[in-house]
């Protein structure tokens, strides 16, 4: 019976094509845009989740079992986009990163000591750099690199990412991080993204020092 | 109609060695330059794509005596993109750190060729459950050499396997040592040259069979 509907059916000719296009696309509009909403509570818990992991990466609170506990705890938010954390009664300072890598947007946090001159921790991500090279920014052993090194040099921010022999000859390695190997477009975007985000919050670390 | 005859045990082991997706065909070669660099992201990427092969074979086998001949190449895409996007937020929601790892991989599905030809070369003209035993075979054949050149990959460029340090540190040269990781393993060049070497002793062994 069904074979006889089938073979009378035409698959070529236009109307039916066009109507089964139709139809198709319709299902799966549908059934994606079900299964989006369905899940999106759930999705979005996780994103601020992650979020909060991230911030709390910044000062050197890395893999912390219960974030939400933890960063009620240590972190408040500020009015200006900034974080205040409090590590052990000194307060740090956390300021967002948004720069563009190699194949997309990288983002991340640094957090500066009380002096408003160090960096206390840092904190990279990436959204697709490629694996093994530019998407190790996001290893610890990276953003440790960052831990201690000065921001300002006479009054300009200098801190950044410089591959070797590539930094100015005159900065002290007080200032700069060796670049990922392998991965120079992904580092020059870090480098960016540190210099250009903490120039646009210069006057915040400085009230943050007073 | 056994389900378990010669025939279709055929279709199930011939992606696997001698009709291999990867090594014969030479089909998805891309992604396997791009996600090799290390043995995590290869295996979830190759069981990704083996997850999503038997389905989308099985859906399209389902059906294929409706689909307009005009318009078959976009009711495949559509089958496969709408899979890939349910899996991936499936991902997001219930695995969130396995999908931030993945986002970049998940997406890459869409666009291998081993999919689309699979669909296009036997889900059209197959029943179902041969049609899901091919995607399978196609899905373990591809993960397979991607195993094999991550692997080779990961321990020769970075020491490790998994993340685990295979060569001691004390055989590094920074260390005193005599050993160096290899930073060409790192490149998507040499995952290219693995492949090559993959074929080559693929077709040494296998001479007599074709």
């Amino acid at each position: 019976m069904e074979d006889k509907t089938m073979a009378k059916l035409n698959t070529n000719s236009n109307a039916y094509t066009i109507i089964y296009a139709s139809v198709m696309v319709i299902i799966v509009a549908f059934l994606l845009a079900f299964v989006a909403s369905s899940l999106k509570g759930i999705q979005d818990a996780n994103v601020a989740r992650d979020t909060k992991g991230q911030i709390l990466s910044s000062v050197n609170l890395r893999g912390v079992e219960d974030v939400d506990a933890k960063y009620a705890e240590v972190i408040t938010e500020n009015t200006d986009g900034t974080w205040t954390a409090n590590i052990d009664g000194e307060q740090k300072l956390i300021i967002p990163l948004k720069g563009a890598g190699l194949w997309g947007p990288l983002w991340g946090y640094i957090s500066v000591n009380k002096d408003g001159e160090t960096v206390y921790g840092a904190f990279f991500n990436h959204e697709g750099e490629t694996a093994g090279l530019g998407a190790r920014i996001v290893e610890d052993w990276f953003q440790l690199l960052f831990n201690g090194k000065k921001i300002f040099n006479e009054g300009e921010v200098a801190l950044g990412v410089y591959k070797a022999g590539k930094a100015p000859a005159t900065l002290s390695t007080d200032y700069y991080v060796d670049a990922v190997t392998g991965a120079t477009l992904t580092s020059n975007g870090v480098n960016d993204m540190i210099q250009s985000c903490l120039k646009e919050y210069k006057s915040a670390i400085e009230s943050f020092k007073n | 109609m056994a389900l378990f005859s010669k025939e279709n045990g055929e279709v199930f082991k011939g992606p696997l060695n001698l009709n291999n997706p990867v090594a014969v065909q030479v089909l998805g070669i891309c992604s396997a330059l791009a996600v090799t660099s290390q043995l995590k992201p290869a295996i979830v990427m190759g069981l990704s794509v083996t997850v999503i092969t038997a389905f989308a074979n099985v859906i399209i086998s389902l059906l294929r005596k409706t689909i307009p001949n005009r318009i078959r190449i976009i009711v495949q895409l559509v089958v496969v993109a709408a899979l890939v996007t349910i899996v991936s937020n499936i991902l997001k929601a219930f695995v969130y750190d396995v999908s931030v790892q993945l986002s970049v991989y998940v997406g890459l599905i869409i666009t291998n060729c081993i999919l689309m030809g699979r669909l296009e070369a036997f889900a059209m003209q197959n029943g179902p459950w041969e049609s899901f035993l091919d995607g399978i075979g196609n899905g373990l054949g591809y993960a397979f050499v991607l195993v094999v050149v991550g692997f080779v990959r990961e321990i020769l460029g970075f020491g490790t396997i998994l993340g685990f340090q295979i060569i001691p540190d004390g055989a590094f040269m920074e260390n005193g040592g005599l050993y160096l990781n290899n930073g060409m393993m790192t490149m998507p060049a040499m995952a290219l040259i693995l492949v090559a070497c993959f074929i080559w002793v693929h077709r040494a062994v296998n001479k007599e069979q074709k």
